[in-house]
């Protein structure tokens, strides 16, 4: 159980990372060539909180099994 | 002479793309063309993360591999020693005769025709010695390593065993410490007093005994 969190926490970690390096690269991206959309940015922004909360949400579980049963 | 200049279209939303652009300006998608330094940083990062983890389990694998051949291997010498152990610490025979013994005993222990017989199994007198023992009281119905085991059910006593074991009665209350544990552990198996059972002092809650 333990480590199947784990995993979905590692999975999410990564996730979110990758998902914010791309929304600044993407706003760099369209800044250098003078084409900020904001609706795109804010839809990306969106998608990314999503996945920002169910990181929030695992890490919390995850703290929770923790604290009742340390190993 | 220019030359021109070659757009690939996006892989999303088929907008064109400068050969250097690494996300597309339209759709904010990211091109899958190896150009992008985050791409590169995150798949370096990621195989150095998964190579040290790949490395335990193969080594615990190897060692609960041993573990378990050597459970099995010392699991008939621990069973055998258990065997050898067991048989040596039970009493065995002995203990089955003593309790054989008293088993055929009557249930009424004392007897009242003529004097009060006061019947003491071997092992909770502590008769360890064997000659005392034998000394005790009527027919032998068992012998066992803590000495004679005597019937007492229909035992009829000597004056000279009444008086020797009423002797024996009246001096065991005044002995304390290391000389009380001696003498318990001298005590015959049988200890007949004298006198009238219906004289027999009252019992605690103010009846005379039986």
């Amino acid at each position: 159980m333990n480590d199947d969190l784990i995993a979905q926490r590692d999975r999410l970690l990564e996730k979110f990372t990758v998902m914010q390096a791309d929304l600044g690269g993407a706003f760099y991206e369209m800044a250098i060539r003078d084409h900020v959309r904001m609706d795109v940015l804010t839809r990306k922004a969106a998608e990314l909180q999503r996945v920002d909360a169910e990181l929030l949400a695992a890490e919390r579980l995850l703290e929770m099994f923790e604290t009742e049963a340390p190993s | 002479m220019t030359v021109p200049t070659r757009y690939e279209p996006c892989e999303e939303c088929g907008a064109p793309l400068d050969p250097q652009q690494r996300y597309c300006v339209n759709c904010a998608a990211r091109r899958g063309n190896g150009a992008n330094p985050a791409s590169r940083y995150f798949a370096t990062m990621s195989q150095r993360a998964r190579r040290p983890a790949a490395r335990p389990p193969s080594k615990g694998t190897s060692n609960s591999k041993a573990a378990a051949v050597a459970f099995f291997a010392l699991l008939p010498i621990a069973v055998a020693i258990g065997v050898v152990v067991g048989r040596g610490g039970s009493g065995g025979g002995e203990n089955e005769a003593l309790l054989e013994a008293l088993r055929r005993q009557d249930a009424a222990v004392a007897s009242t025709s003529t004097g009060t017989t006061v019947a003491n199994a071997a092992k909770k007198a502590g008769a360890k010695n064997a000659a005392k023992s034998s000394k005790g009281g009527g027919r032998v119905v068992a012998q066992t390593s803590n000495g004679a085991v005597h019937q007492v059910t229909g035992y009829k006593p000597s004056q000279k065993k009444v008086e020797e074991d009423t002797k024996l009665v009246e001096t065991n209350p005044e002995q304390t410490g290391k000389s009380y544990i001696e003498a318990q552990q001298n005590l015959p198996d049988v200890i007949t007093v004298g006198g009238d059972p219906s004289s027999a002092p009252s019992a605690p809650g103010g009846k005379s005994q039986p």
